[in-house]
């Protein structure tokens, strides 16, 4: 349309006009001074005749009117309606523009997920035997939070779908025996289980949630002399309980100076169960350091039960419960090549398995064991039994 | 108070004695307001401020009201009017100080107007003696261009205006001797450069014979509707685009004429595209029978052969071109 103005302006001839503005008002409209009925009557001439527009145009340039306007804020202009406004801000090329910022961010937003997905990939490919049953019995002796007792049905009968064990819950903390591969506790002491219980955090609050995970029952039961130990413990606290009667809110001072009676003067223990809980207390920029934050918080969650169960109420209600969970809960946990596996029955299975896996049997020594990887047969050929083990993402269930 | 000739007419109706009446009442603060009266009274003042408001509001608004008189009679540069007509009542003094105050701003005008010095300085000798007046009116003083002025702009804006004017109405006596046409130029430079026009006003130059056939059909057409589209434009919007298209005018310098900033003015322009564009291809639609898809298409084809018409005009020998002719062109493009 540019091009076709400019050149029609060149082939079409200037209007002769006859009836001419006079100098008086051919000043007063450069000037801008004329009514409003008049200026409209000059206008009218002036689009039509050439000489009048070139002498306004003149006239305009030497009175210094260009300067003047050019420097004052131009007004916004009132003709566009308000829908002639809105279809330039959803212009399309603008739009072009916002869509192509949409993918971007969506982009990133999903491989920024799947970075911290792929981050908590076990690196630690040393097979370790675990033994955190004790804790896991102790845990479930302990009183729950209500909405606890809401989640870990629910996880629990979602794993049994895949899974077709006597036990209903298998997998009710699967986090923990990572963060444990991680950060290899001690070998199991009699002092150890004591010592955890003794550090109970000052916030109740925060070792709510991760109690209710750790509170769901575990159905491999824990190794004889780990249960005795822990119920030994267990009534220790509530003997002390009964006389002192501490509550939630206590504050850690005292529950350390009470815990330092029990313990005896274990300052070394004592000492690792601080920086542990410190960990826990930190906010973790990398996720190796959140981890053991949150590996040191499931420790002390047995601790924060204790103290609940040492309300005089508590006690009352959760003794029988403890006298008959800890005989079903005889889960054991072994971490090899990396991964950690539950015992459910005589098969073990690996902590990774969700209920949307299928899982594809293999036996031993037949050709399907032998395409697979060697790690993975290295991680088989450690157990004995039947073994789930997942792998790329695929479960095998080897036997 | 004044006697007015309004008065003593009979038959006058109640408005137009509320219209003379504000007339006189404006006249005296005029008086009022100049800060050199020149020693003139109401009496002289209201036939001039009279002729202004019959010119500039009752001639456009025969409804006008008593008070829009007023404040009409109120921006007028009254200073700038005391001196006017007191120099066409012959005050000597008048003169001196209007030859003193406007003497160099005549002169920048005239040089402006003019080719050369001696034509400028002419030309800014013939503007006093026009401004003076050479014959006597009937009351015995001259009758010069000075009794033109009304007051609504200020003498200096005045008197460059007359200047212009007087060296537009020179050049038109001399564009009588000298045939100017730029037509006729274009046509003469596309010839000698070999280029095959089919038109004498440089639309369409294309190589098929079936192309240009084609494009000069569309381009009379789309220069039909082009012209009917400007012309339906409404006064304000068709002055911008003949300051900026026809005239070559800057934006700023445009908008200026106008009265509005650049920035408006661009925003105008953006809008009358649309309005036109919308109107021409109405205009090919309903006249010929076009598609909308028909009409873009031709609008697209008849400006790419402009332009190629504009480039190949000016790809032509540069000896060939006039000075005149080669600056006109390239302001074109």
């Amino acid at each position: 349309m540019d091009v076709l103005l400019r050149r029609y302006a060149k082939v079409t001839a200037g209007v002769k006009s006859t009836d001419h503005l006079d100098t008086d008002e051919l000043n007063a409209f450069a000037e801008g001074t004329l009514p409003p009925a008049a200026r409209a009557h000059s206008l009218s001439h002036l689009a039509d005749c050439n000489d009048c527009r070139r002498v306004v145009t003149e006239l305009v340039a030497a009175s210094g009117r260009v300067e003047q306007i050019g420097a004052a804020t131009p007004r916004p202009a009132m003709t566009d309606s308000w829908w002639q406004r809105i279809g330039t801000v959803f212009a399309p090329a603008r739009l072009r523009y916002a869509a192509f910022a949409a993918i971007l961010v969506a982009v990133v937003g999903i491989g920024f997920a799947i970075w911290r997905g792929s981050y908590n990939r076990p690196t630690d490919l040393v097979a370790q035997n675990k033994q955190t049953a004790g804790e896991n019995t102790r845990t479930v002796s302990q009183p729950q939070e209500p909405a606890a007792n809401g989640v870990a049905p629910e996880r629990s009968g979602a794993v049994a779908k895949v899974l077709p064990q006597p036990t209903p819950a298998p997998f009710v903390d699967q986090k923990q025996p990572e963060t444990t591969a991680a950060n290899p506790p001690p070998p199991p002491k009699p002092v150890d289980a004591l010592a955890r219980n003794e550090k109970a955090p000052a916030s109740t609050g925060r070792a709510a949630e991760p109690s209710a995970n750790a509170a769901a029952p575990s159905y491999a039961p824990p190794p004889r002399v780990e249960t005795e130990r822990a119920d030994t413990r267990s009534r220790e606290q509530q003997n002390l309980g009964l006389i002192r009667g501490p509550q939630r809110g206590e504050s850690v001072e005292k529950n350390k100076s009470m815990d330092d009676r029990l313990r005896g003067g274990d300052f070394a223990k004592a000492r690792d169960e601080d920086r542990a809980r410190g960990q826990a207390d930190q906010p973790a920029a990398k996720e190796e350091t959140k981890d053991q934050g949150t590996t040191a918080r499931k420790r002390s969650e047995p601790r924060t039960a204790t103290l609940a169960s040492r309300s005089a109420k508590a006690e009352r209600q959760e003794e029988p419960k403890s006298d008959k969970a800890a005989p079903s809960e005889e889960a054991d946990t072994r971490s090899v090549g990396g991964r950690t596996f539950k015992r459910q029955g005589n098969t073990w299975v690996d902590v990774k398995v969700k209920s949307s896996m299928s899982i594809k049997t293999i036996s031993r020594g037949s050709e399907d064991f032998e395409k697979l990887d060697s790690s993975l047969r290295s991680i088989a050929q450690q157990f004995g039994g039947p073994v789930v083990i997942v792998w790329k993402g695929k479960a095998y269930r080897i036997q | 108070m004044v006697a007015l000739p309004l008065a003593a007419v009979d038959g006058l109706s109640r408005k137009e004695q509320r219209v003379g009446e504000a007339i006189a009442a404006g006249a005296k603060r005029l008086l009022a307001r100049a800060e050199n009266s020149r020693s003139l009274d109401v009496a002289s003042l209201v036939p001039r401020v009279r002729a202004t408001v019959e010119k500039y509001l009752l001639k456009h608004d025969v409804d006008a009201s008593g008070d829009a008189v007023a404040a009409f009679i109120d921006t007028l540069h009254a200073d700038d009017l005391c001196l006017a007509i007191a120099c066409q009542r012959g005050d000597q003094a008048a003169w001196n100080d209007l030859v003193a105050g406007y003497g160099a701003s005549v002169r920048s005008a005239a040089r402006s107007a003019s080719p050369n010095e001696e034509m400028a300085e002419d030309l800014s000798q013939s503007i006093w003696a026009e401004l003076h007046g050479l014959k006597l009116n009937n009351d015995g003083h001259a009758s010069g261009k000075l009794a033109y002025y009304s007051g609504a702009g200020s003498l200096g804006g005045w008197l460059r205006a007359v200047v212009g004017q007087l060296a537009i109405d020179r050049h038109r006596r001399e564009a009588r001797l000298v045939h100017t046409e730029e037509d006729a130029e274009l046509d003469r430079l596309t010839r000698d450069a070999g280029v095959d026009t089919k038109r004498s006003d440089g639309f369409g130059a294309d190589a098929s014979p079936e192309d240009a056939l084609a494009t000069a059909l569309a381009s009379t057409a789309v220069e039909k509707a082009l012209a009917r589209a400007l012309k339906d434009l409404d006064d304000e919007d068709r002055l911008l685009v003949k300051l900026y298209y026809f005239d070559g005018l800057r934006l700023r310098e445009a908008g200026a004429v106008l009265g509005f900033h650049e920035a408006t003015a661009s925003r105008r322009l953006t809008r009358i595209h649309n309005e036109v564009r919308k109107r021409v291809q109405k205009e090919l639609m309903d006249e010929h029978g076009w598609t909308k898809s028909e009409a873009t298409r031709s609008l697209a084809q008849v400006a790419t052969a402009l332009q190629t018409d504009v480039e190949s005009l000016l790809r032509a020998p540069q000896p060939l071109m006039e000075p005149a002719a080669a600056e006109g062109e390239s302001a074109a493009v």
